[in-house]
């Protein structure tokens, strides 16, 4: 077994309500998630809104200070209370964010987009042919650089989002539902596309997403997230071909299946398994109190 | 795919926003008048006072002369050419404004920005500041300070920085609440991911971004600060003889309004130009700068709903000429014409059909003549009582317009011809009043988005109340809505109804709210229901059980359906017949069945094989397992 590149222990979220003149509650957005993965390997993260999947995303790359638990990149423990620690990690990781609209500035030209990263980071070396290895990366003329985000669809901004986070050639790149708002045949290009990138530059993705159709479509190995806690983890075959979880089976029972005779079938099984209630039979186990 | 060719739209080219807001700027008539009585109001204060004949110091001969050639605003007691007097008050009175109007924009955008992008600690501080300092009333403590002054008599400079440091914290105000929503977005995370320190996203990030509401307000600002020191200078707390500034002109001639109005009315007038000029500009700038007043205004009452009597050829101010037109669009004109026998045919033809269709749309085309792109081209389709049919395609792909064509509600700007029968009643020219017994009675409608079509200040309980009695036309029970209510939320699967009855859109989960939704639309037992993508904005669990409860209520008042997605897969066991979609047209039709396992268009081949699947295991893995 090769060394891991990122291992995660414990990992706890929690978040406190200020109302005034009340009580503050907690909540347990994150329960001591641990995994681990190494170079090149691609995890899935599957989960409803509300299961703590971007809470985990965003708490590993220090977006949200942890509660508890340890982050331990390329065998350095990553502290998430000092910048220095924290930009080091930042430096070798890209972050694709899910809504393309909102995650490039609209003040900015492409080329100015692209540029940010190596100007923040310093990085030696000609700009400018970086510049166009990374849209030819993701299939974008060059004619891209000098204009701005609103000029491209979805699917084009993605793609921009996409070429942001490799121009450090990244050994992780994490991508937070990246083809969710996106119509399912510019999702497919997306998927193909990361498919390739990773491929050819063996770079680590985590791939964090409500859908497990797209999920198997691109990982390895699949987390399933349920209230905050991981209830299911394991190689993505396994975890669609035995989901051990009752979560996991109704996730797989929710997926459509281009294919009416057994579309048909599997709305009138997921009818019987669920049988008209919406709340569900099983439970999670009590979140452990914070430290 | 297009996707990856860089489709720029015709007209817009690679202009940036500002390029964007200049042309919208150039194009408004009041946005060029206010601009050139500004810059000639500005020159004139500038150079008028060493052109003109006098000075604002020479005394003339001329005591109290009304306007004439040689003094065209005419003199004062004194002898004072009023013109002179007015360029130099107008000087003064702008050299103020700028001089107000340049530090506080400095230190309100940088209060802004700092307390909005950091919050906590520091937003605290500087706000707290901001409201202290508006609890100081200004002219009070402006005249105070003019006052204690009042030996030396107040400068220029010292008067602008009292009103600069009063008139600071309403930018600050501005900028934080939009620097505030500016941090929430994912561009700002992505640039934290990058390592950027705070200063250079505050710079590069947060402050292009504010920009354009912080040009509005400065012409605001000065506005203000021109009748700041007008007021001040007229209680006598600012600019003091022998200068002048147009407050003190119109102090000074305040007695002699009856007598000598010219010395009166000429710097009041000034005054009045200028600031509602400099509004009227900054409203000019806030149109031309805010993307949202582009295309589709949608509080805009003065709109009309594009109606098919419109549409008959008639010379008309609001036609494209012929040249501008793309090729084709003519058709469209001509259609009216060509159908009239035509269409006679085919409804001879319906009646014989059994059952007589529900819906028949014929030849339907949506038009934007103004942005010359025509979303639907063409399109028939018929539905039958109780059928379910997908209306599958690409965004862009005009099916939201064909639906929207439908139920009359397409946006401001568009032309539509062709007919839509329901019933075998021509929707096409029908009048608000006429609509009102179709839309939300006959025809329901879901929408993608639960909440912006549940109203938030309303609870789920005067949703249905506001409904029934829309329907009814009249009282009704609210013992008979709570009952109908409870029974249509238990039929789309709502636990608890009776407890959700009483609850806010917003404490419901994004399920939940799309349930009560579909509640709603069978309220009435509608014959038609149009679903446009109503589960494009769920997870996929709960869309599952969205698309059940959906079925189930359409199932249970037996009516007929369009079902809008992108999505082939989802429809699959949910519908009778799939229509595809592209570029406006109807590329294919066919049985559920037939679509799936025979696809004839290529690009319905296409849109199938990008369907995602499960890649390990078969189909339904979950459920052969257990």
């Amino acid at each position: 077994m090769t060394e891991p590149l990122l291992v995660v222990e414990g990992l706890t979220k929690h978040f406190w309500t200020h109302r005034p003149f009340q009580r503050r509650s907690v909540i347990h957005a994150l329960c001591g998630a641990s995994f681990a993965m190494t170079a090149g390997q691609t995890l899935g993260v599957v989960g409803e809104s509300g299961s703590g999947k971007t809470t985990l995303l965003r708490t590993v790359l220090g977006l949200h200070q942890p509660t508890a638990g340890t982050v331990v990149f390329a065998g350095q423990s990553v502290d998430h209370t000092k910048r220095s620690s924290q930009r080091a990690f930042w430096r070798r990781v890209g972050v694709v964010f899910q809504d393309p609209f909102s995650s490039l500035d609209p003040r900015m030209t492409v080329s100015d987009i692209l540029r940010e990263p190596l100007s923040v980071a310093q990085a030696p070396g000609p700009v400018e042919p970086a510049l166009r290895e990374a849209l030819d990366e993701v299939q974008l003329p060059t004619t891209a650089l000098r204009r701005f985000p609103h000029e491209f669809s979805g699917g084009q901004r993605q793609r921009i989002a996409i070429a942001r986070a490799l121009m450090l050639k990244p050994e992780l790149i994490f991508l937070d539902e990246p083809v969710s708002s996106l119509d399912v045949t510019i999702q497919a290009e997306i998927l193909e596309l990361l498919n390739d990138i990773q491929r050819q530059t063996q770079t680590a993705l985590v791939f964090v997403s409500h859908d497990l159709a797209v999920v198997s479509e691109t990982c390895d190995r699949v987390l399933v997230m349920f209230g905050g806690q991981i209830v299911e983890a394991g190689p993505t075959a396994q975890v669609v071909g035995q989901p051990r979880h009752p979560y996991t089976q109704e996730l797989l029972a929710s997926v459509p299946t281009p294919d009416p005779p057994a579309e048909r079938a599997r709305i009138r099984r997921r009818r019987q398994l669920f049988a008209g209630e919406q709340e569900r039979t099983w439970s999670l186990p009590e979140c452990p109190a914070p430290l | 795919m297009s996707e990856t060719t860089l489709a720029a739209q015709p007209g817009t080219g690679s202009a940036s926003a500002w390029a964007v807001a200049r042309r919208r700027f150039g194009r408004d008539p009041v946005a060029l008048v206010s601009l050139t009585v500004v810059v000639a109001m500005v020159l004139a204060a500038s150079l008028g006072p060493s052109l003109w004949t006098f000075s604002h110091t020479d005394i003339t001969p001329d005591l109290s002369q009304p306007p004439s050639a040689a003094h065209p605003f005419g003199t004062d007691t004194l002898g004072h050419d009023m013109l002179a007097l007015v360029l130099r008050g107008l000087r003064q009175s702008l050299a103020i404004a700028f001089m107000v109007a340049l530090p506080a924009t400095l230190l309100g955008v940088a209060g802004g920005v700092v307390a909005g992008f950091r919050g906590g600690l520091v937003d605290n501080l500087i706000m707290r500041l901001v409201d202290l300092i508006l609890t100081i009333p200004s002219m009070a403590l402006a005249s105070f300070l003019g006052s204690r002054l009042r030996g030396v008599g107040i400068s220029t400079f010292t008067l602008s920085m009292v009103l600069a440091a009063l008139l600071w914290t309403s930018m600050a105000r501005l900028v934080r609440g939009i620097s505030l929503s500016i941090r929430q977005e994912l561009y700002i995370d992505a640039a934290i991911l990058m390592g950027a320190s705070h200063p250079r996203i505050m710079a590069r990030h947060v402050l292009p971004n504010v920009l354009d509401q912080v040009i509005v307000s400065i012409t605001l600002l000065v506005g203000t600060a021109v009748l700041s020191e007008s007021g001040l200078s007229f209680l006598g707390f600012g600019i003091r003889p022998p200068d002048t500034s147009l407050g003190l002109l119109v102090s000074n001639a305040k007695d002699s309004a009856m007598t000598r109005p010219w010395t009166f009315y000429f710097p009041g007038l000034a005054i009045i130009v200028f600031v509602l000029a400099i509004n009227f500009l900054g409203e000019s700038l806030r149109r031309a700068l805010n993307p949202h007043r582009v295309t589709n205004d949608h509080l805009d009452r003065r709109r009309r709903r594009p109606r098919a009597d419109r549409l008959q050829p008639r010379p008309s101010r609001l036609q494209p000429r012929p040249s501008r037109r793309r090729p084709g669009a003519g058709a469209a004109a001509a259609v009216p014409v060509d159908r009239s026998t035509a269409v006679g045919v085919e409804a001879a033809e319906a009646v014989l059909a059994d059952p007589p269709p529900l819906l028949e749309i014929d030849q339907l085309s949506v038009e934007f003549p103004a942005e010359r792109v025509r979303a639907v081209d063409q399109l028939s389709l018929r539905l039958a009582p109780g059928e379910v049919v997908a209306l599958v395609g690409e965004s862009g792909s005009g099916k939201t317009m064909t639906v929207s064509a439908v139920v009359g509600l397409l946006p401001v700007g568009a032309r539509l011809s062709g007919r839509v029968r329901f019933q075998g009643r021509d929707l096409t020219a029908l009048d608000y009043d006429q609509w009102r017994a179709i839309r939300g009675s006959q025809i329901s409608i879901i929408l993608q988005d639960p909440m912006t079509s549940l109203n938030p200040v309303l609870t789920v309980f005067r949703h249905f109340h506001e409904t029934m009695q829309a329907l009814s036309e009249g009282r009704v029970a609210e013992a008979e809505v709570r009952q109908r209510a409870v029974e249509l939320m238990r039929a789309v699967g709502i636990t608890r109804a009776e407890d959700r009855l009483h609850q806010y859109p917003h404490e419901l989960s994004g399920g939940m709210r799309q349930r009560v939704v579909i509640a709603l639309a069978i309220v009435s037992r509608p014959q038609l229901i149009i679903a446009d993508e109503p589960t494009t904005a769920l997870d996929v669990t709960v869309q599952a059980r969205v698309l059940d409860s959906l079925d189930q209520a359409r199932a249970s008042v037996g009516a007929a359906m369009v079902f809008i997605t992108h999505d082939l897969a989802l429809v699959a066991g949910l519908v009778d017949r799939v229509l595809v979609m592209k570029d406006g047209r109807l590329v294919e039709a066919a049985p559920v069945d037939d679509i799936f396992a025979r696809p004839q268009h290529p690009y319905t081949q296409t849109l199938l094989s990008k369907v995602p699947r499960l890649r390990a295991g078969t189909a339904e893995p979950a459920v052969d397992h257990d």
